[in-house]
């Protein structure tokens, strides 16, 4: 075998500059000042005068090539032949016209891509592999994006909530989807069910009993066989077992729920960068449509958008008003099961009076 | 499952499925389908990590194999992670474990 | 052409605003066997609530990983999309293309491929997914003729990002793309052949906005600051302050600083105490005309960020308080302690263990000295308020403490 094989050429990260819009190029490093004209338009200003429009336009990521090929053509026709992508998946195209903005705005939406996820709106949900193709998921995540930017289109095409919102979704507890304003995961409730009958043959045991968080898992004999038995009082069902051991299946259509958590936030601005905090669980993993967690984010949304003060992230408004107040205006149980039993977790307890009535 | 002569079983991308049932004669066969020819290069590294395996029942790291090469061939660092993967261009999970006749790794499926 | 298989589940997300997914999978399956089978899985996977893939090893000639190999679970069933592999493959920082170079990938994918391409996975890459085992070497072949090169899987240093900064960003603090670049391929190795503990992600964010949550993300995040004054231009603050009132600034700029050090003057002018600025960016994100980062700029490094397995979620930390990134040296600094690190945790790691989270197990204090870091106050949120440590070396560690003071002095 092997032969005339090409040896790769390890070139590593490619160089950026000469697939940058020759505006940026020329101004790198020396833009001034930005506005935001309209949602889904930025207009920059360089410290040499030049200006340049960018429009910022939903994309599903998953792209066919014939998407990405209309979108290339739009680019050419508006944007000098450049895109760029944000972290995610927003397209952006940079003009340096800004009379054209307007109608380039009328082509994406004819095309179907919303315009907007600027400044204080709801941008694109972070989007992970799901079902599509990940080798462990317990859902889906093109399909829960999908549902979840249809039913927050309005949000994304205009900039009224108080901050920015950003979203993430995770198809099992690994959570590549990470942390976010809001964050909608799977949840498994139950441990994972052992085929004994393959563990041997497929599982390197040792290896499978030192990923266990909370050391539950020890090697055992199971009809004759060397398997593995879970200690199912200690197991936190978090499914850290299954990739190195696929025996040991942690997915169920009925127990792995969906849960959402609220207030992480990576930006410095104002309070130091923050974890999310469980809000809601036990929401069951519905497709197509997933209508409940859909429905579970509004309601987060909403009250956000009531009650929070202007560049307050969702976090920094919950932490000025309180959790039992956060509990009491959205109607979402407060349960034992928000009370964090992990190292370190007397910290999120209150030493204090501080308390509002 | 594909059975040799109902000696060495082997999953379906190829990989041993009881590491004790390795021989030499295993890894001769293997390396022959992934169009290697094991010398003394080789059989240093295999040895290591059927030493490794025999005391751990886990496949070693890579980075124990270059710690290997360092401590017994004088390599420097460096220069022994690039021997390793000049052995086996296919990488180490994909030839140097199924020829050492480890488990196929699974640590690296997903996260 | 394959006949279609039916996916009332899928159907239903054809409908609604935003642009559907499984609109371009049916466009593809027209002409692509392998995506009228995967939709067919995919829809089964809707139906049973059930993924159907499993992991493999499948790799380029040359490297150890990059390859995300798929193989189908129900291939009796879908049997073109019986091998469905994704090849990660790295963008240019700030993930900038020209439409020449996005179509010839996108011939490439229709010859060697499903046609699908996801822009971009959650470490950065390209991804190229659903590709036969036997077309992976050709598919690579020709994406790395253009120039573009494989990403990171396995235990490796991974594909890393950087945000759209001095590209068209005006808080940018330091020059990303050549920061991403520098450091990235000082790595291909580490990258491209597996050895390490376990994943290993840098990522970069021009400022402490950080676009690219690498705090809570990167196992070292590079991040843009300065250390001198914010620039302010007077008459931008009081045109800020006349259109949208006095109000509005106190409310929304001067008392939201973090740090109260900012101060609306009797004649709509700021005034900012900067040694107490924390730069948060608070108030430059606000009056983006008016304010803007110092001049004497830089980056903050953080060190350990990860997702919840095993330890829990764990955020970056400080590790280098400020350094500038301008002349070659800076860079190789960088570029020296990223490999200092990386090295003391190969050496130290247990498999499967994290940075941040080897860290955590042997302790900061023990990491700093294994890495040849010297402890600074702003590495922490506090100092330690538990009495059990043995201190009896009290006096020659606070020598070194003067003694570096000393020398700090000397050098000015
Ligand atoms: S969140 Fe889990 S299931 Fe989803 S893509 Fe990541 S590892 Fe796979
Ligand atoms: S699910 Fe998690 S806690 Fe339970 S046995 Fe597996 S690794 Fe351990
Ligand atoms: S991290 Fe800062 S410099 Fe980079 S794009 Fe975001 S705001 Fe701009
Ligand atoms: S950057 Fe933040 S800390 Fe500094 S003056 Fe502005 S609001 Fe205050």
């Amino acid at each position: 075998m092997q032969k005339h094989i090409r040896q790769a050429i390890e070139s590593g990260v490619p160089d950026s500059f000469s697939f940058m819009h020759p505006l940026m190029r020329k101004n790198y490093g020396q833009w001034d000042w930005h506005e935001r004209p309209r949602p889904g338009v930025l207009h920059h200003v360089s410290l040499y005068g030049d200006e340049i429009w960018t429009v910022r336009a939903g994309t599903q990521r998953q792209m066919d090539t014939d998407t990405i090929r209309e979108l290339c053509e739009i680019a050419d026709e508006y944007a000098d032949g450049y895109v760029r992508f944000t972290i995610r998946s927003n397209i952006e195209f940079m003009l340096a016209d800004g009379s054209r903005v307007a109608s380039l705005i009328d082509k994406l939406l004819e095309q179907g891509f919303p315009v907007g996820g600027t400044g204080n709106a709801v941008s694109m949900i972070a989007h992970t592999q799901g079902f599509l193709h990940c080798d462990i998921p317990a859902t889906d995540a093109s399909g829960v994006a999908k549902s979840i930017m249809d039913s927050l289109h309005d949000e994304f095409i205009n900039e009224r909530m108080p901050n920015r919102v950003r979203l993430s979704t995770s198809c099992c507890q690994i959570n590549c989807g990470g942390q976010a304003d809001i964050s909608i995961n799977i949840q498994h409730t139950k441990p994972p069910m052992i085929n004994h009958d393959l563990v041997a043959n497929i599982c390197e045991r040792p290896s499978v009993v030192a990923r266990c968080p909370v050391a539950a898992i020890r090697p055992a004999l199971v009809n004759g066989k060397p398997s593995l038995e879970v200690d199912e009082k200690k197991c936190v069902c978090c499914g850290a077992c299954y990739p190195p051991c696929p025996p040991m299946q942690i997915n169920d259509p009925e127990h792995s729920k969906l849960a959402i958590w609220v207030g992480g936030k990576n930006s410095n601005a104002r309070s130091k960068p923050s974890m999310q905090k469980l809000v809601v669980a036990g929401l069951p993993n519905n497709p197509p449509r997933w209508p409940e967690a859909t429905a579970a984010v509004k309601t987060i949304l909403q009250c956000y958008k009531e009650d929070a003060r202007d560049w307050e992230r969702l976090g920094e408004w919950i932490d000025r008003i309180g959790w039992q107040r956060f509990f009491d205006m959205t109607g979402f149980p407060f349960t034992r099961f928000h009370v964090d039993n992990w190292s370190g977790s007397r910290y999120t307890l209150n030493h204090s009076t501080h308390i509002r009535f | 499952m594909i059975s040799d002569n109902m000696k060495y079983v082997r999953d379906a991308e190829g990989y041993i499925v009881q590491p004790a049932d390795w021989d030499e004669n295993f890894a001769r066969k293997l390396a022959a389908e992934e169009g290697l020819e094991l010398d003394d290069n080789y059989w240093s590294i295999l040895c290591f990590m059927r030493g490794y395996w025999q005391q751990n029942n886990v496949a070693p790291d890579v980075r124990h194999v270059t710690r290997h090469l360092v401590e017994a061939h004088g390599y420097d660092k460096k220069k022994a992670k690039q021997h390793l993967f000049e052995l086996f261009p296919y990488g180490y999970v994909k030839q140097a474990c199924k020829v050492a006749g480890m488990q196929r790794p699974r640590a690296w499926s997903t996260g | 052409m394959k006949t279609q298989h039916k996916t009332p589940n899928l159907d239903q997300l054809e409908s609604g605003p935003w642009p559907s997914f499984v609109t371009g999978f049916k466009r593809l399956a027209e002409k692509n066997d392998m995506m009228a089978d995967l939709l067919g899985q995919l829809e089964h996977s809707y139906e049973n609530k059930k993924g159907y893939w499993k992991g493999g090893t499948i790799s380029v000639m040359g490297y150890g990983g990059g390859v995300i190999p798929r193989f189908s679970e129900v291939a009796d069933k879908f049997p073109a999309s019986a091998e469905f592999h994704t090849l990660r493959i790295m963008p240019p920082p700030g993930l900038h293309y020209d439409t020449d170079i996005l179509r010839k990938f996108c011939d490439i994918w229709d010859e060697h491929g499903s046609g699908l391409l996801a822009l971009h996975g959650q470490s950065g890459d390209m991804m190229f997914q659903g590709c036969s085992s036997e077309n992976v070497q050709g598919a690579f072949d020709a994406i790395n003729e253009l120039g573009f090169d494989m990403g990171g899987a396995g235990p490796s240093v991974r594909t890393s990002m950087s945000c759209v900064g001095a590209a068209r960003c005006e808080h940018s603090c330091f020059n990303e793309a050549v920061a991403h670049r520098t450091v990235m391929n000082s790595f291909t190795d580490d990258l491209h052949r597996p050895a390490l503990p376990y994943k290993f992600k840098f990522k970069f964010s021009g400022c402490p906005n950080d676009c690219m949550n690498s705090v809570q993300r990167a196992d070292m995040a590079v991040i843009g600051t300065w250390r001198d004054d914010i620039q302010i231009k007077q008459d931008e603050v009081k045109a800020f302050v006349q259109t949208r009132g006095r109000q509005y600034t106190v409310d929304n700029v001067t008392s939201r600083c973090p740090t109260q050090c900012m101060t609306l003057n009797a004649d709509d002018s700021i005034s900012i105490d900067n040694r107490n600025c924390v730069r948060c960016m608070h108030c430059i994100n606000v009056m983006t005309k008016a304010l803007s980062p110092g001049k004497d700029r830089g980056v903050t490094i953080l060190l350990g960020g990860k997702r919840t397995l095993k330890i829990g979620d764990l955020f970056g930390t400080v590790i280098v308080p400020f350094k500038k990134l301008e002349t070659e040296e800076d860079y190789t600094g960088l570029v020296e302690l990223a490999e200092t690190i990386i090295d003391f945790w190969a050496e130290n790691g247990l498999e499967h263990e994290r940075c941040g989270e080897m860290i955590e197990r042997i302790g900061f204090a023990t990491f700093l000295e294994g890495v040849g870091i010297e402890a600074e106050p702003a590495m922490l949120a506090q100092p330690r308020s538990n009495s059990f440590i043995r201190m009896d070396t009290w006096d020659e560690e606070a020598d070194k403490w003067k003694q570096r003071h000393a020398e700090k002095a000397g050098v000015k």
